[in-house]
């Protein structure tokens, strides 16, 4: 029964091609879409789900309250707190400390160099607590002692080639020796640590002298993070109360001095990727807002691909009336046609996910190239996504199969045998409500796609207050030492004297970053008492202001007098120390409290967006420290139509005076740009799923009327010969879909509004949401409807009407 | 065999009765070769599909092998007439994506006949019909006289003891009819087939050995 089944769909598929062919098309296209989507959202999920004991590593982290109001949400803590509350708290095992912040220069060995990132200081119990795999080398000792070093597979290999590295030395900024202790399998992409080099805790309490255990790294040392392991069982909430108790007992008298308070909180290891946004991340995480959304689209776009199965098989199935007649005639009872027709569902879904899977290893590197939508292979492995995956489709092509297969198995077999009731079974209705459901999806996506993209377009447009074109941005030499000064002096002086060099400067940050240096601030300095607001810092030469073009609103530069100890503060600033007027501020004393230094301030610029307009506008003090320790990296404003010959000369300078040192480089409107990256790429795939959906939908639409034309091909031919024009004919067509255009957008619209609103919320600068990224949508629709409708109609009506009249 | 006891049929339009079948008292007795005439809209087919069960009845009583038909579930009913009845239609009915051998074979597949039964059982047929040739052409590929072999043998391929027929020559050349019709002059004499026919045709009512003539749904005496 079954074969006979299986050759009967077979050759109903190649004999209706044109209908097969839609169907399938929509099919595949939902489906591919939308396992694309899944395994995105498996790979999200799977965030250091590998860890063994996941369930109890919680990440320890801290708030800090400035008069009771929350001034700094961070990822790390300070250094002490680890040991103390192991310490207090039965409840903790083990902890794990991690620092990159002091890890910066180069390591390299005779014949390998790199820059250090991905690395961290990491303490004693780092592979007891974490699972990660060490190939060689003992998990409880690899990072015990004073200068030690763990390398990835990879990064073994390319210091030392196919050679043990186990024993041999590495130097850190060419002076400090490291000893290779392990190897560890690189680690996988799906964790929120992404670490190549590891160095023992150790060495980091050695070269800061314990700086990191004293009473002021408690309060501000802020650069830690922090991993407990945990008894299972424990009670979090307690726990995190606990914390509130250690830091009053440690440090509570400092605390109250100011005015401020720390709160630490923690956090499964597992929600860290999606649940985890505070300063200082490890990596820039997930978002679980896009995780959802995604998952909504993808189960959208799969409505959509069956909404038009349910359709196309409910008009087609006029097709096998009289098959469905003489089955029934022959005995065949109603459930073995539901259950035959079932098995056609089932066919033709596996038909799709075969060709969608196909296709989306064939489009994959273009997909991920345009979106940035990466997906690795572990995100393949994901059984569990599989099984969802599999499941949801089962289901879908179940319940698809179950309306026209109700449909079909309760005609009457006389009827059908005798040619009845051809044009109303199958309820038009409820295939108008699917339809209607198509549009309304479609106008949803088409008006969601064009906010997005406006909102990216908009962003770029907007005046950022500062000037970041042509400038080329270099990081100063890794090695600092007692000649560095007058090296840094020369490399200036050499690069002002080219031609084409408008303007250098040199400073810790640039534009498109985010700050990470800030300190309070008290405004009045006689009174002690006064609270201290929070800045954001950022240290600079005296050339900063005039090559980023920012506005001096009030005082000068940073020209006379003490200039180490002159400020320059913004817009923002001043109204956070509540000055009335720019000019009021100048002259102004303000203690900078983590210092416990006097700073005078000499001028006020404009405020400008360091980061994107996404973000507010910062208050920031603008600090005059050329010191290499603190600042990092040269800005070199370039006026030329050669930029690669610029890029030669100013390489050429670099070596000179700094010999070997890694000459990098990038160009700073690029990097700024990059701040756009996941809202260019949200937008694209916006766009992606919003053609794949109106696609589907539009050759349902396209089929299905064609369908109905040739049910009404006589009908059309006799309205012909009676005198009706193409027009008219087009009406009686047009006419019902677009009055499900209509109550689709009615829907949609109102919807879309809200949800729209929403979702700019986010934005510091949002754009003015004008009527026409709501109506452009529907006249879309209208017009691709009106063509589908009236090519189809064309195509009729030129024929000969007595050709149709007489076959009948 | 069968028996009709006041059986009506009617269809309500604006309040008025119309009768499709007018108190029909009818007998037919196994191995009886019966011919229903009338002219168009008398009530021939809706009295034969209400004979074959396809079609229900308002009021009446319907008797088959002395079962009564009009106390039956629809489950019962199917599971009878599939034993004991097999169709002839005037349009033949094929299924257009299914070869000669598998539109022979589709009764066989709601029955509970093996794989190996059903393949022996249609080749005896094909072979009593002298189409073993054909087995693989899809029905657009044979004549209309050939179609309604095909039909026939369906039909009969699953044994039943009344075969009946919708003016099954009405699509038919005179020459492809009269093959018919002795084909069932034959299944009726040699394998004992009751046979009740719907036809316009005099000439073929002939054939059979009872004439029953239908006006407005009632026997036109």
């Amino acid at each position: 029964m079954i074969k006979n089944h299986f050759i009967l769909f077979l050759r109903n598929l190649f004999k209706y091609k044109l209908f097969s062919a839609i169907n399938i098309f929509g099919l595949s296209a939902g489906i591919g879409a939308s396992l694309l989507l899944f395994l995105y959202i498996g790979n999200e999920l799977s965030y250091d789900d590998f860890l063994e004991n996941k369930e109890n590593i919680y990440r320890l982290r801290c708030d800090n309250l400035n008069n009771g109001v929350y001034a700094e949400r961070m990822a790390v803590t300070n250094g002490p707190i680890a040991r103390a509350s192991k310490a207090a708290f039965p409840q903790i095992e083990e902890y794990v400390q991690m620092n990159n912040a002091y890890l910066e220069g180069v390591v390299s060995t005779g014949n390998y160099k790199f820059r250090l990132k991905n690395s961290f200081y990491a303490s004693e119990a780092f592979f007891k607590v974490f699972s990660y795999k060490l190939l060689k080398g003992d998990r409880n000792t690899a990072l015990k002692e004073i200068q030690s070093i763990v390398l990835s597979e990879s990064m073994a290999k390319k210091f030392f080639g196919n050679e043990d590295p186990m024993g041999k030395i590495i130097k850190y900024n060419d002076r400090f020796p490291l000893k290779v202790t392990g190897v560890f399998e690189d680690v996988p992409p799906n964790t929120h640590m992404k670490f190549e080099i590891l160095v023992s805790y150790a060495t980091l309490l050695r070269n800061f002298n314990n700086y990191v255990e004293t009473e002021q790294a408690w309060i501000s040392d802020e650069t830690h993070y922090t991993y407990l392991k945990l008894k299972p069982g424990t009670d979090i909430p307690k726990l995190e109360a606990a914390f509130a108790g250690l830091v009053q007992k440690k440090i509570g008298h400092l605390l109250k001095a100011k005015n401020q308070d720390k709160v630490f909180s923690l956090m499964p290891i597992k929600d860290i990727h999606l649940n985890s946004d505070f300063d200082s991340e490890i990596e820039e995480n997930g978002n679980k807002q896009t995780v959802i959304f995604f998952a909504i689209i993808a189960v959208i776009i799969l409505v959509i691909g069956w909404v038009n199965y349910i359709n196309l098989s409910i008009a087609t199935s006029f097709n096998r009336y009289k098959e469905i007649g003489m089955r029934l005639v022959h005995g065949a009872t109603k459930k073995q046609l539901k259950y035959q027709f079932m098995i056609e569902a089932i066919m033709i879904n596996l038909i799709a996910i075969v060709i969608s899977i196909i296709t989306i290893k064939l489009i994959y590197p273009l997909f991920s190239s345009y979106t940035g939508m990466e997906i690795n292979s572990t995100a393949l492995k994901n059984t569990k996504i599989w099984f969802v995956f599999l499941g949801i489709i089962l289901l879908g092509s179940f319940f698809s199969s179950i309306y026209p297969s109700y449909i079909l198995s309760s005609l009457n077999p006389v009827q059908v045998l005798k040619g009845k009731n051809q044009k109303t079974i199958g309820g038009f209705s409820f295939r108008k409500i699917l339809i209607g459901t198509q549009f309304a999806i479609s106008v949803s996506l088409v008006i969601g796609t064009i906010i997005v993209l406006k909102q990216v377009s908009f962003m770029k447009m907007e005046d950022p207050g500062i000037t970041i074109e042509e400038t080329v941005i270099v990081q100063r030499p890794d090695v600092i030492d007692s000649t560095w000064s007058a090296k840094h002096e020369s490399f200036k002086n050499e690069l002002k004297s080219l031609a084409f060099v408008e303007q250098v400067c040199f400073s810790r940050q640039t534009p498109g970053e985010l700050i990470n240096y800030t300190q309070g601030f008290i405004k009045d300095i006689n009174d002690i008492k006064n609270p201290s607001f929070l800045m954001y810092n950022n240290f600079v030469d005296h050339d900063f202001l005039k090559l980023y073009n920012l506005k001096l609103i009030a005082g000068n530069d940073f020209m006379n007098g003490n200039k180490d100890l002159n400020v320059i503060i913004s817009r923002r600033a001043l109204k956070t120390l509540s000055y009335k007027t720019p000019e009021e501020a100048i002259g102004k004393i303000i203690l900078n409290e983590g210092w416990n230094v006097k700073h005078k301030i000499v001028g006020v610029i404009e405020d400008f967006r360091q980061q994107s307009p996404k973000e507010e506008y910062l208050p920031m003090v603008f600090m005059h420290c050329p010191n290499p320790r603190v600042a990092a990296k040269y800005s070199i404003k370039i006026k030329t139509n050669d930029m690669k010959s610029a890029l030669t000369g100013i390489e050429a300078k670099w070596k000179s005076i700094f010999h070997d040192e890694v000459f990098e480089y990038f160009f700073l409107n690029e990097k700024y740009d990059n701040q756009y990256k996941s809202d260019i790429q949200f937008g694209r795939i916006f766009l992606l799923f919003s053609i794949i959906a109106i696609s589907i939908a539009c050759v349902g639409l396209f089929a299905l009327t064609l369908f109905t034309i040739l049910l009404r091909k006589k009908e059309i031919s006799i309205r012909k010969v009676i005198g009706a024009s193409v027009n008219d004919i087009f009406m009686i067509f047009a006419k019902d879909y677009m009055i499900l255009v209509l109550i689709a957008s009615v829907i949609a619209i109102p919807f879309m509004y809200f949800v729209m609103n929403k979702w700019l919320q986010d934005y510091a600068v949002k754009i003015p949401l004008s009527i026409w990224f709501f109506l452009f949508p529907v006249f879309l629709l209208v017009l691709i409807v009106g063509i589908s409708i009236s090519s189809l109609v064309l195509k009729t009506t030129s024929a000969n009407p007595s050709k149709n009249l007489r076959t009948e | 065999m069968i028996e009709l006891k006041n059986i009506y049929k009617y269809v309500t339009v604006g309040g008025n009765k119309t009768f499709l079948l007018k108190d029909l008292n009818l007998t037919f007795n196994e191995g009886e070769f019966v011919s229903i005439m009338g002219p168009s809209g008398s009530g021939k087919s809706t009295l034969l599909n209400v004979i074959g069960m396809l079609d229900g009845f308002d009021e009446g009583e319907y008797f088959f092998l002395h079962e009564s038909v009009h106390k039956m579930k629809e489950k019962q009913r199917s599971q009878l007439y599939k034993q004991y009845i097999g169709f002839v239609f005037q349009a033949y009915h094929l299924i257009d994506e299914l070869t000669v051998y598998e539109n022979i074979e589709t009764p066989l597949l709601y029955q509970d006949y093996s794989a190996g039964e059903r393949k022996a059982m249609v080749s005896d047929m094909l072979d009593r019909f002298n189409i073993v040739g054909k087995k693989d052409l899809f029905p657009e590929q044979l004549s209309g006289g050939q179609q309604q072999l095909v039909g026939i043998a369906r039909a009969l391929i699953a044994k039943p003891k009344l075969l009946l027929a919708d003016e099954p020559t009405g699509n038919l050349n005179s020459k492809q009819g009269q093959e018919i019709m002795e084909l069932f002059k034959k299944l009726n004499q040699e394998d004992g087939v009751t046979i009740i026919q719907v036809t316009h045709s005099e000439k073929n009512a002939e054939y059979g050995s009872r004439i029953i003539n239908l006006l407005d749904g009632r026997i036109d005496k």
